[in-house]
């Protein structure tokens, strides 16, 4: 599979890095299940520049999913429901717009691919259709040329994502395709609109080994080329080490560490994200070195029980017998930059 | 496809043979036979023995199968043992009043089955749901020769409409009109059957990941109902119409005995009650053929349909 | 902590009510339900005839009662006998797969394509109007029902580990599906069976409704309501009463079940 030669997937004139296409405040999403309400996402702070890839870090659970759904007002109502917050896209906030006006920024300003491109495409429509869909759902009336130009446009961006003989391809049903070819139809599908934020969910957890660095070379390829600010969401450290300009790690619904990935992942600052490097076998050659492999002692609290003071406590090993970790819930703060920010009462005693 | 096709073929001559056979030997094999159950248990040997001779069941069995496969090989199934009328051209006589009783209360139960399903499942756990569910499950306790008696008592009755027999196809108005209430006391119950299927079915694929991306795309709710889980959904549903046929087949007998229509149903249970066992035999044969020719299209519809068989 | 579902608790009164009637009839009625009286036939309702008299001028309050016994035993009993012969049935074509498996299988679908009633009245025809016969007849038309259900998680669980390192430790087939495989099965096979017992009630009803239950004088609801038809513009109530009897049994049996499997479902029992 080769990269892509042409540049098919227009090209957005370079916007200033100060700029955050994104940016998430406050938010949270509670579910209600038959034991109560359960908070899944807490007080959820992050921004996103156009041309950025921001990894979201976290065991299964912890968050990282929740806060994508929102973003994209797909959290399933009822059980769940976004509370508070704001989730701005380019100064636009989408919680407060109505389900039409989000129905249109969803797609063209915000778009996600899933983990599993096996299920996530339909089963009973042709590949182009599925990416032309996207395309005609932002247009107000599409007559019979708009269509055709959507079939065509699709049939670009297969082209575009590296799908060989995409006329063919645009023709044929999803169980036709590998699970790498469908996640590239899914990013195909993701791009048709040019959204100025991609969300990627586990986007290689479901393919192969060789699969996955092409994937996420594909989608490096594709943010040179339309700047779109990427949500990286995954449980696999070494993807984040090699993919990712800043990490936000996710512990029981809230961000528990944030900064450069150099920062985080080099010296972390939060004995969570401590404990996940030293249960994550590292890729990177030059700190291979005979590392241990650690478990983190006990299980992710109880969501609907959560204790009042920091949700990681009673599985820290930092935390000795103190009796402030168990009431107090920690804020994120400087560590010891803005850059670096972790929520440990104790941070400066945390050692890699 | 053609090999397809020709299996689908060999499977439905297997089971016809199957059930036709089993229903012969059946027959014969009655502790007595058909003349003791035809003259009653006190009958006396002699007549018992004349009766025996004169339906030819004296033969060795073996003998009277081989006849029995010649003629249906000649699409003859007898002749009624009470009124000595060919039994095939008895049953083609009232066959199509049944087949359309039962297309009309097939389509009358996958009209409101689907639809109350469709509703249950969007409203999941929301009021039209547990109002949808409680009513199924109440309209799936009805025996539906109950919900015939009520139908007559109830609408038939103070409008006057007709309560019995059937009018030929030739006269399209009365014809409907006596044929309504019957497919009507059939389609309610078929309608609860098919919502509860309908609504798990659809529940399931709303959760499906394609759905999410469909909405994550930015399409209309009303589209993405339609194209992402309808049309996934309708696949399923062929099999479940071939079901409820079947149901219905069975569910004719009873409601035709209570509008006294003439029909395959009320006709075999007639039969049945006379001990009539050649009209019996033919009747079941019928049935099943009927049955087994449902399910072949069932299946060659869902073949065809099936986007992943298209193309191999 | 859990609410009980009101469905499960109104369809488990209907049940326990209907067993106390059918098994002591006499708590409910004094009268004679065969006791004709030729020259009260079709009297209204009085307050010794609650809901009047039929056209031989028999009790049909009594004979409702009465009833119950037949709707129950043949509708409860069918699907215990059923349950009995099709789980094991499907455990084991799911089990040991292969040839066992095929021929099980097709004569399952092959059955599953016929419609319960006209296997049964064709087995009654033939065999006879006795308890025992029309049981039978029933139980036939089900058992591939219990085979089917039966069948897959059967398939599924052979594959488990729990169940192969039963097998490396020596254990037998019949240890197993009756030690591992079943207790899978069971709660499911509950809700199932409840949900049939409905089915074979009005199966039951119909067959008498036919002319082809349990015949005359026995007073059975099915031919309660075909006998009232007859009389359906000047005596509504005498069709009125058995029908909704059958209603209510199937009702009751369908509430239970699917309250129960709302109660069983580990998903949303939440235990």
């Amino acid at each position: 599979m080769t990269d892509v030669t042409e540049s098919e997937i227009q090209e957005r004139p370079q916007t200033p890095a100060s700029d955050g296409c994104l940016s998430v405040r406050n938010l949270t999403t509670v579910f209600t299940t038959k034991r109560g309400t359960v908070a899944a996402v807490t007080d959820v702070n992050f921004d996103l520049r156009a041309g950025e890839t921001l990894g979201i870090v976290g065991e299964s659970g912890s968050g990282k999913s929740v806060t994508a759904m929102s973003i994209l007002g797909l959290i399933p109502r009822p059980p769940g429901k976004v509370v508070s917050g704001e989730i701005r896209v380019d100064g636009k906030n989408l919680l407060a717009l109505d389900r039409r006006s989000l129905r249109a920024a969803s797609g063209s300003d915000v778009a996600m691919i899933f983990q599993d491109p096996m299920t996530s495409l339909n089963p009973v429509h042709r590949i182009g259709a599925q990416i032309a869909e996207g395309i005609l759902a932002h247009q107000r009336r599409p007559s019979k040329a708009d269509k055709e130009a959507a079939r065509r446009r699709a049939v670009e961006l297969l082209a575009a994502v590296g799908v060989p003989a995409p006329e063919r391809r645009a023709r044929q049903y999803p169980h036709e395709l590998s699970g790498g070819m469908r996640q590239r139809v899914m990013i195909a599908m993701a791009m048709s609109c040019d959204p100025k934020v991609l969300i990627a969910d586990e986007p290689t957890t479901a393919l192969d080994a060789t699969i996955q660095a092409q994937i996420m070379r594909l989608l490096r390829e594709v943010q040179r080329r339309t700047n779109v600010g990427i949500m990286l969401i995954t449980h696999d450290i070494g993807l984040v080490a090699q993919n990712v300009d800043r990490v936000m790690v996710m512990y029981a619904g809230r961000v528990v560490e944030m900064g450069t990935v150099e920062e985080v992942l080099g010296n972390p600052k939060h004995p969570y994200t401590v404990g996940l490097l030293r249960c994550t076998p590292s890729r990177l050659p030059a700190d291979s070195v005979r590392r241990r492999l650690t478990p983190i002692h006990g299980l992710p609290p109880n969501p609907t029980d959560l204790p009042p003071g920091c949700s990681f406590a009673p599985r820290c090993e930092l935390r000795g017998d103190r009796e402030r970790c168990l009431l107090e819930q920690p804020e994120l703060r400087p560590a010891p930059t803005d850059d670096h920010r972790s929520a440990c009462h104790f941070l400066e005693e945390v050692t890699p | 496809m053609a090999r397809y096709f020709l299996k689908l073929s060999g499977r439905l001559l297997l089971t016809l043979a199957v059930v036709s056979t089993a229903v012969f030997f059946l027959i014969r094999l009655t502790p007595g036979g058909p003349a003791v159950a035809m003259l009653g248990q006190d009958a006396s040997p002699d007549a018992v023995a004349r009766l025996n001779e004169k339906l030819g069941l004296t033969d060795p069995l073996l003998l009277q199968y081989w006849k029995f496969l010649a003629q249906l090989a000649q699409g003859s199934l007898g002749e009624s043992l009470t009124n000595g009328l060919s039994v095939s051209e008895t049953i083609l006589g009232v066959l199509p009043h049944t087949l359309e009783l039962a297309v009309a209360g097939l389509a009358i139960g996958m009209l409101g089955g689907i639809t109350l399903g469709i509703v249950e499942a969007v409203w999941k756990d929301r009021s039209p749901d547990v109002v949808g569910r409680v009513l199924s499950l109440v309209g799936l306790s009805f025996p539906s020769f109950f919900v015939a008696v009520l139908l007559i008592l109830f609408i038939a009755l103070p409008l006057g409409l007709p309560t019995n027999g059937v009018a030929p196809f030739t006269e399209p108005g009365s014809n409907l009109q006596r044929v309504l209430l019957p497919a009507l006391a059939m389609g309610i119950v078929s309608t609860a059957y098919t919502s509860r299927i309908t609504r798990s079915l659809m529940v399931e694929i709303i959760g499906e990941n394609h759905v999410r991306t469909a909405r994550a795309k930015g399409v209309r709710e009303g589209r993405v109902l339609v194209r992402h889980v309808l049309q996934p959904g309708s696949l399923p549903l062929v099999p479940i119409a071939g079901i409820s046929f079947i149901t219905l087949v069975g569910d004719a007998v009873l409601i035709e005995t209570v509008f006294a229509r003439p029909g395959l149903g009320s006709l075999m249970v007639s039969a049945m009650q006379a001990r009539d066992y050649t009209t019996v035999q033919g009747c079941i044969i019928v049935i099943t053929t009927v049955i087994v020719l449902v399910n072949a299209a069932v299946d060659a519809l869902y073949h065809v349909l099936d986007p992943r068989t298209k193309t191999v | 902590m859990r609410r009980l579902n009101p469905l499960l608790v109104i369809g488990g009164l209907i049940i326990a009510f209907l067993v106390l009637v059918a098994l002591f009839p006499t708590l409910f009625t004094s009268q004679d339900p065969a006791r004709q009286d030729v020259a009260a036939q079709l009297e209204p309702p009085s307050a010794e005839h609650w809901l009047g008299r039929d056209q031989f001028g028999r009790d049909i309050y009594a004979r409702l009662i009465y009833g119950t016994q037949v709707s129950m035993v043949i509708g409860v009993s069918s699907v215990l006998l059923g349950m009995a012969v099709g789980v094991p049935i499907g455990m084991i074509a799911g089990y040991f797969r292969g040839k066992t498996e095929r021929v099980i299988m097709w004569i399952v679908d092959v059955k599953m394509a016929f419609p319960g009633l006209v296997l049964a009245l064709l087995f009654v025809a033939l065999f006879g109007q006795s308890t025992w016969n029309i049981t039978l007849a029933i139980v036939i038309g089900i058992i591939p029902v219990f085979a089917r259900l039966a069948h897959g998680p059967a398939l599924a669980f052979r594959e488990r580990e729990f169940v192969k390192s039963s097998i490396v430790f020596g254990a037998r087939a019949p240890w197993i599906l009756y030690k591992h495989i079943w207790p899978n099965l069971r709660s499911e096979m509950v809700v199932i069976a409840s949900m049939t017992a409905a089915v074979t009630i009005r199966i039951e009803a119909g067959l008498s409704f036919l002319g082809l239950g349990l015949p005359p004088p026995t007073a059975t609801w099915g031919g309660m309501l075909r006998d009232g038809t007859t009389y359906l513009q000047t005596d509504p109530l005498f069709s009125l009463v058995p029908g909704l009897a059958i209603f209510v049994a199937a009702l009751g049996f369908n509430l239970l079940g699917d309250g129960l499997r709302d109660a069983l479902d580990p998903r949303t029992a939440n235990s």
